[in-house]
């Protein structure tokens, strides 16, 4: 337990000292306000751009847009920088030989895979509740809230999207241990996801599901109840990444 | 005219710790980008206007693919 938290400090000073605590917080904030502005700006712009005389009867902007653009945004946008933050996690350390040292002085490969993958884990949380708290204090002041359904469950099933995705990265990234492997693996994975959403059947089971879906848990149109398949399938899998890293991990020459 | 300070009056909660975030973080990277001169591909100009020009994907890239090791720094 010991070696585990001191490689974890060691992990926490290399993420500051690169300066992605700095980045995590600035680009998440930055995407927490720009949702409820998105929303509130929204008819003024499309006012701007009608020719004179044109009516549009645009209804005023209400908490589900707001909310409509956190989950546009934190997905695209946010998952984007985050996979890519993130994704030369194994990479570097493999590239620059500098786990041999610690390896043989008896830090256990496990220790590296886990202590990485909550790193991730500890960050991904920060970004979520750091964008998920301001779209939040600003839609509370702008609008009212109350009609809104389950709000946080919404936000943990893009938690635990994000999550799974890290674990691909992290795998991709150890398995082929160069830099661009582990986004080119998360990709596949995700236009995989695509394809297979053309399939209705698959609405029941992918994980995919759980970052389309919030905005109709919002206004109650699907419940809780029918995302509990995907949810399950993506922390499992998220779990067997996990492991199917640190198995190769162990048997991988450095 | 008047209807567009409204607008702007209106909008100014949003607007400041927008700008303020993202100039930040453009000028932060700036500096970085001059004060630590070598970089594991493409030159000073070309990060410099990635930096400054491409809202905070463009300071990303930098820290994560562009910025060399030891560069300069004694630790």
């Amino acid at each position: 337990m010991n070696r585990w938290i001191g490689f974890f400090k060691k992990e926490w000073f290399e993420s500051v000292k690169t300066y992605k605590l700095f980045l995590v917080l600035i680009i998440f904030s930055i995407l927490g306000v720009l949702n409820p502005f998105t929303a509130k700006i929204m008819p003024a712009v499309m006012d701007q751009f009608m020719p004179e005389g044109a009516l549009l009867d645009l209804p005023e902007p209400t908490a589900l847009d707001s909310w409509l653009q956190f989950y546009k945004n934190v997905p695209q946008m946010g998952l984007i920088v985050f996979i890519l933050l993130f994704s030369t996690m194994m990479s570097k350390e493999l590239e620059k030989g500098t786990l041999v040292i610690l390896l043989t002085k008896g830090l256990h490969r496990s220790t590296v895979i886990t202590t990485k993958f909550f790193m991730a884990l500890c960050y991904w949380t920060l970004a979520i509740t750091l964008s998920f708290t301001i779209t939040y204090a600003y839609t509370a002041y702008y609008w009212d809230q109350s009609t809104l359904h389950h709000l946080f469950f919404a936000a943990s099933c893009l938690y635990v999207f994000g999550l799974l995705l890290l674990a691909i990265t992290l795998w991709g990234n150890t398995y082929f241990a160069t830099s661009y492997s582990g986004i080119l693996v998360t990709l596949l994975f995700t236009i995989g996801l695509f394809i297979a959403a053309i399939f209705p059947q698959s609405h029941s089971w992918s994980p995919l599901e759980l970052v389309t879906t919030p905005p109709q848990i919002l206004t109650g149109e699907i419940q809780v109840s029918e995302l509990l398949i995907p949810y399950i399938i993506s922390i499992g899998l998220m779990i067997l990444f996990v492991w199917l890293t640190t198995s190769h991990f162990k048997k991988k020459l450095l | 005219m008047n209807t567009n300070w409204d607008l702007l009056l209106e909008y100014l909660p949003f607007l400041i710790p927008l700008i303020l975030l993202q100039v930040g973080l453009g000028i932060f990277s700036a500096i970085h980008v001059i004060r630590h001169p070598h970089y594991r591909f493409g030159n000073q100009v070309i990060w410099l206007l990635i930096v400054l020009f491409i809202q905070f994907i463009g300071p990303l890239v930098y820290f994560v693919f562009g910025r060399g090791d030891g560069d300069g720094r004694t630790n």
